[in-house]
């Protein structure tokens, strides 16, 4: 053994961390147990829904597989049962189960109490709202939008940030969301506000650990005259795009339990 | 009463024997005790929940810390380049002159060990602080015996230079 071998093991010795393994640190374990066996069932359930779809040939089911979907309350992880392989090391103590997570893409995040996790549209999305979507909706879903893949623009086009009314994907002035009394829907159509069609805030936004583009626009209602600020995060390397366009109170809570897995952002 | 499985049992006698070890390694690697311990605790759950796959019981341990390398990897992988190495936390007191020297020693192995290339890091932390034989290595590592050798040859030769410094 030479002397810089040694010297090079003392030093290392000094340098390595060597924390106890206490109770906080098998805390960590068994949460780190609880957010994998989450995980996996979440990708199970995302499976079974495909192959269910791919087996039917109905389209709708293929679509919610797609997109991934919220947990069905009645599918409980291993560890919310208190079984299955191993036992769990969070079945030695008291936990309480984590909070219910979708998926889409390559990420999770957690769906606020009250409020579920549907597929939208043909393509691969998700609706975030509360349960049973209610009023005022926007283009279908009267909470966060969540697109993967193929992300809409305004205009059917791509979607591209910092242009005006990205948030907008028909080719007409699309219909108040907010009921007016005694208007026609087809007579209330959002409007650009006076600051014009450009967006009136965005840049860098995080949304988990990552970092998306954000935008925000002015909108109102021509006849209603309801104004309303759309938001949009982007996370171009996720092919993820965030909408939330009638200003949902939980978007930031939402925003920040997203977790991804692998490169993106 | 929740009934303690056997599984559960030896996971945490694992835990309560190699926690400590294995966040050594992982902060040797990562040059950041608060990744180190995230990373550790997501090894042990990673092990816990594939343990039925470890047919020989004394293999446990070098399973281990493969999961530790290897999600110390990903961990680095994800890191932005200017966090790519934190500082492990250091006394927040002013130091003594005695301290000082200390820290001085710790901060310049820190950095030579984070300006290794990654496996030659990887090589020189299991060989010279777990005493891991080349064999054992290249098996943690998934690599060569051969590659093993080459790769403390270099990392040796490059901390060596480092070490000298502080004779």
């Amino acid at each position: 053994m030479t002397g810089g071998e040694d010297r090079l093991r003392r030093a290392l010795d000094d340098l390595a961390p060597r924390p106890a393994a206490d109770e906080a640190a098998l805390g960590g374990v068994e949460r780190a147990v609880a957010r994998r066996r989450r995980r996996t069932a979440v990708a199970r359930v995302a499976a079974a829904v495909a192959l269910v779809g791919v087996a039917a040939g109905g389209a709708a089911l293929a679509r919610a597989a797609g997109g991934d979907v919220d947990r069905p309350a009645d599918v409980a992880t291993p560890a919310q049962k208190g079984g299955g392989e191993g036992g769990g090391l969070s079945t030695l103590r008291t936990t309480v189960p984590g909070p219910e997570r979708a998926r889409i893409g390559n990420a999770t995040f957690v769906v606020p109490e009250g409020w579920a996790a549907t597929p939208l549209g043909s393509g691969d999305a998700l609706c975030v709202a509360p349960v049973g979507n209610p009023e005022p909706r926007w283009e279908d879903c009267g909470g966060l939008a969540i697109y993967h893949g193929d992300l809409p623009g305004r205009g059917g086009r791509p979607y591209e940030r910092d242009q005006p009314w990205s948030f907008a994907h028909g080719t007409d002035a699309p219909p108040c969301p907010f009921a007016a009394p005694g208007v026609a829907p087809a007579a209330d159509v959002v409007e650009p506000g006076q600051t014009g069609r450009a967006y009136i805030d965005g840049g860098p936004r995080p949304v988990g650990d990552r970092t998306a583009n954000f935008n925000q626009w002015f909108a109102r209602c021509s006849v209603s005259h309801r104004t309303f600020t759309p938001r949009a995060w982007l996370l171009p390397k996720s092919r993820i795009l965030i909408l939330d366009v009638l200003g949902q109170p939980g978007a930031e809570a939402m925003l920040a339990s997203f977790e991804f897995s692998g490169a993106g952002g | 009463m929740v009934t303690r499985t056997a599984a559960v049992a030896a996971t945490e006698a694992l835990f309560r024997a190699r926690y400590s070890e294995m966040v050594g390694l992982a902060g040797l690697l990562l040059g950041d005790r608060g990744s180190a311990e995230e990373v550790v605790q997501d090894a042990f759950a990673k092990f816990h929940l594939s343990r039925h796959r470890i047919t020989d019981p004394d293999r446990e341990v070098s399973y281990l810390r493969s999961i530790v390398c290897n999600l110390a990897r990903g961990r680095l992988r994800r890191r932005s380049v200017e966090r790519r190495l934190r500082p492990i936390p250091r006394l927040e007191v002013a130091p003594t002159p005695d301290v000082a020297t200390e820290r001085h020693r710790q901060d310049t192995v820190a950095a030579g060990l984070a300006s290794l290339p990654r496996r030659q890091r990887e090589c020189v932390v299991l060989r010279y602080w777990l005493d891991l034989s080349e064999r054992d290595i290249a098996e943690t590592l998934g690599i060569a015996a051969g590659s093993v050798k080459s790769h403390l040859h270099r990392g040796l030769a490059a901390l060596e230079v480092r070490l000298e410094e502080l004779r």
